[in-house]
């Protein structure tokens, strides 16, 4: 049984995220070797096909390349791939909702734009 | 590795095992030798030859190393993907190189001891003239190593009741072995007389020429018996 | 070159118990297989006749083509671990692994060395002396080290305390990356191995109740949570493993493919669909198969 993992979505999906997360945080730059099927098999005691699942669909994503023999690498322009997919899902996930339920309550835009800038001061960076 | 050459390397590695033991027995064998003429003023035993010493230990030696052959060295090479047939080769011939290599070392020791004391009236060795009795010392120990290998193999084939029953067949053995051969060679007494009981000659032994082929015979049939008992033996877990 | 692994309508007995009744099993590619099957149920049978311990009664046992058994080519390409009987071997630990390099044509000393000293194991100690977890690390050196194309580990684990297992699972992987080949992993463990299969086998009293890659086998057992009536109302027509009631809410295991139609109509009705580990397959799938 593999720890912090959860239920609520595939785990090859799961796994695919915390490489997408370490390509955006820079602890994965481009061209440097991420960790072997295996590898993260062992580390997260999680099969592998499910490992191979989620590292193929990187690939197919163009998020990551294979070298034959060698390994698998962070692709060139992979962080700004994942950002700007995460700008887009960015609108649709948290900034839609948050005007929605601001409409819901009652904020009006001025309101909103003010909290807004007060929020950001007191969010670590 | 071929599988002639990897025969040939078995057959090295279970001799080179099995003679580092009998280097051991033959020490053994020398201190008793030596022992008994420093602290015997017996003459039935001053007079025996080395010859004489060392064809009882070394016989019960063979027998307890072929009994061996089956737990041990069985389920060792079938474990390391050694075939049962190269096991059979392998046991059958180490066990033979092994008599030679304790056979002749027993001749050059007797012939050693022979020329070093002086003065002595040597009996003639199991009953034998001259050197006679060196080819019979050498059919008996591989003889008893066979009937080891036989008792054995059937212990762990077959079961703890047929083991015993082996055990009975191969005393029945003995005794028709011993009358082939002759006085003083008592094969089942060897494993229970002491030296001075045996070979004050009411009769002298039977000639080489019928006792040889004889044990030949045994042996060969021994032989074939554990090709036939270890050619699809079952390996046992634990 | 992975020999691949084939046993067609096999049977074998001891005595008068049957321990393997017909079984056909293809194992074809390298790859890390997991079997396994309750007390009984003929894993350590079908392992040895693999290592050509003994020949089936019936059927046929084929590796590369060939029958194994009395084979000299085949032979040779085989390991296979199981708990051993050191009480009268007065060998050192030291002279076992010598002894199966001599033996073993692609047995790598050097790797040998540095498991034992992972697996804190005395080189020069007799193998009589050592504790069971020593003795199944041992088993586990001599077999890892030995490179065979076939590397059978029956329960080798036994006796190893949870570090020493971390270890092992760990070696395991680590030189399938390095040198892949077939391994087959006996084993009770199931939740804690696991993750290490790529295909599962299951065994059953003596027949192969499945043989499946892994994601798929997973993928096909499922939770279902909810209200009682809901639940019982969805997973009626599915076919029930297993199930738990505690007060109103009501947990029912199910084995079989959930359309996207059925997944949305669960979630339509509030109900919880949660993921089955192969622990709980094993044990259920078996338990429903006794009850046949």
């Amino acid at each position: 049984m593999s720890y912090s993992f959860d239920d609520s979505k595939p785990i090859f999906l799961q796994i695919k995220e915390r490489i997408e997360n370490q390509i955006v945080s820079e602890q994965l730059k481009a061209h440097e070797q991420i960790p072997s099927t295996t590898q993260l098999v062992s580390f997260y005691k999680i099969n592998h096909l499910t490992v191979a699942k989620g590292i193929n669909l990187l690939a197919d994503e163009g998020i990551i390349y294979k070298k034959r023999g060698v390994g698998m690498f962070v692709a060139e322009d992979a962080r700004e791939r994942l950002l700007s997919q995460r700008k887009d899902q960015f609108v649709e996930m948290y900034v839609r909702p948050m005007i929605a339920e601001a409409h819901n309550l009652g904020i009006t835009p001025e309101e909103l734009a003010r909290i807004l800038e007060q929020t950001k001061g007191s969010v670590s960076s | 590795m071929n599988p002639t050459h990897r025969t040939g390397a078995i057959i090295k590695d279970l001799t080179l095992t099995q003679l580092s033991w009998a280097s051991y027995l033959l020490f053994g064998v020398i201190l008793f030798f030596w022992g008994v003429r420093l602290f015997t003023s017996d003459p039935e035993m001053l007079n025996r030859t080395f010859l004489d010493f060392i064809v009882q230990p070394g016989s019960v030696f063979m027998l307890i190393l072929g009994l061996l052959s089956v737990s041990g060295f069985l389920t060792f090479l079938v474990k390391q993907g050694v075939t049962r047939r190269t096991y059979y080769t392998g046991v059958a011939v180490s066990g033979l190189l092994l008599t030679l290599a304790l056979t002749a070392a027993g001749l050059l020791l007797h012939l050693l001891f022979r020329t070093l004391i002086s003065g002595v009236e040597w009996l003639p060795p199991m009953g034998y003239e001259g050197l006679a009795a060196v080819p019979v010392i050498f059919a008996q120990m591989y003889l008893f190593y066979l009937i080891g290998w036989a008792i054995g193999g059937t212990f762990y084939r077959f079961g703890v009741v047929p083991g015993l029953l082996s055990i009975a067949c191969s005393l029945a053995l003995l005794m028709g072995l011993s009358y082939l051969i002759g006085t003083g060679n008592d094969l089942p007494s060897l494993l229970t007389d002491r030296l001075d009981n045996r070979a004050s000659s009411d009769r002298s032994p039977v000639p080489l020429s019928i006792s040889l082929p004889s044990l030949a015979l045994v042996a060969v049939l021994l032989l074939a018996l554990m090709r036939l008992m270890t050619k699809r033996i079952r390996i046992k877990i634990k | 070159m992975t020999p691949h692994i084939r046993l067609e309508q096999v049977s074998y007995r001891y005595g008068h118990h049957e321990a393997l009744r017909d079984v056909t099993l293809s194992l074809p590619h390298p790859r890390i297989y997991g079997l396994l099957g309750r007390n009984g149920a003929g894993k350590s049978t079908l392992l040895s006749l693999l290592a050509s311990y003994d020949e089936p009664d019936t059927g046929k046992v084929q590796i590369d083509g060939e029958a194994p058994f009395e084979n000299a080519r085949i032979m040779p390409q085989v390991v296979f671990a199981h708990q051993t009987d050191y009480s009268s071997e007065s060998d050192k630990v030291v002279e076992l692994l010598e002894a199966a390099a001599r033996y073993r044509p692609s047995f790598d000393m050097a790797y040998a060395e540095q498991l034992a000293a992972r697996f804190k194991l005395p080189l020069k100690t007799r193998a009589s002396g050592l504790s069971s977890g020593k003795q199944s690390a041992l088993n586990a050196i001599l077999a890892l080290a030995a490179r065979a194309p076939v590397t059978i580990l029956d329960e080798t684990y036994v006796g190893m305390d949870a570090p020493a297992r971390e270890i092992f699972y760990q070696e395991v992987l680590a030189d399938y990356e390095r040198h892949p080949r077939t391994i087959i992993l006996s084993t009770h463990l199931v939740s804690e191995m696991d993750y290490l299969f790529e295909e599962v086998v299951i065994l059953h009293d003596g027949r192969v109740l499945l043989h499946e890659p892994i994601d798929r086998l997973l993928e096909r057992g499922a939770s279902i949570t909810g209200p009682a009536a809901q639940v019982e109302a969805f997973a009626q027509p599915l076919r029930q493993l297993s199930s738990q009631q505690l007060g109103g809410t009501r947990s029912v295991m199910i084995y079989g493919e959930l359309s996207d139609e059925q997944r949305r109509q669960a979630a339509a009705l509030g109900l919880e669909l949660g993921q089955v580990s192969l622990q709980e397959l094993f044990i259920h799938l078996t338990e429903e198969e006794d009850a046949r």
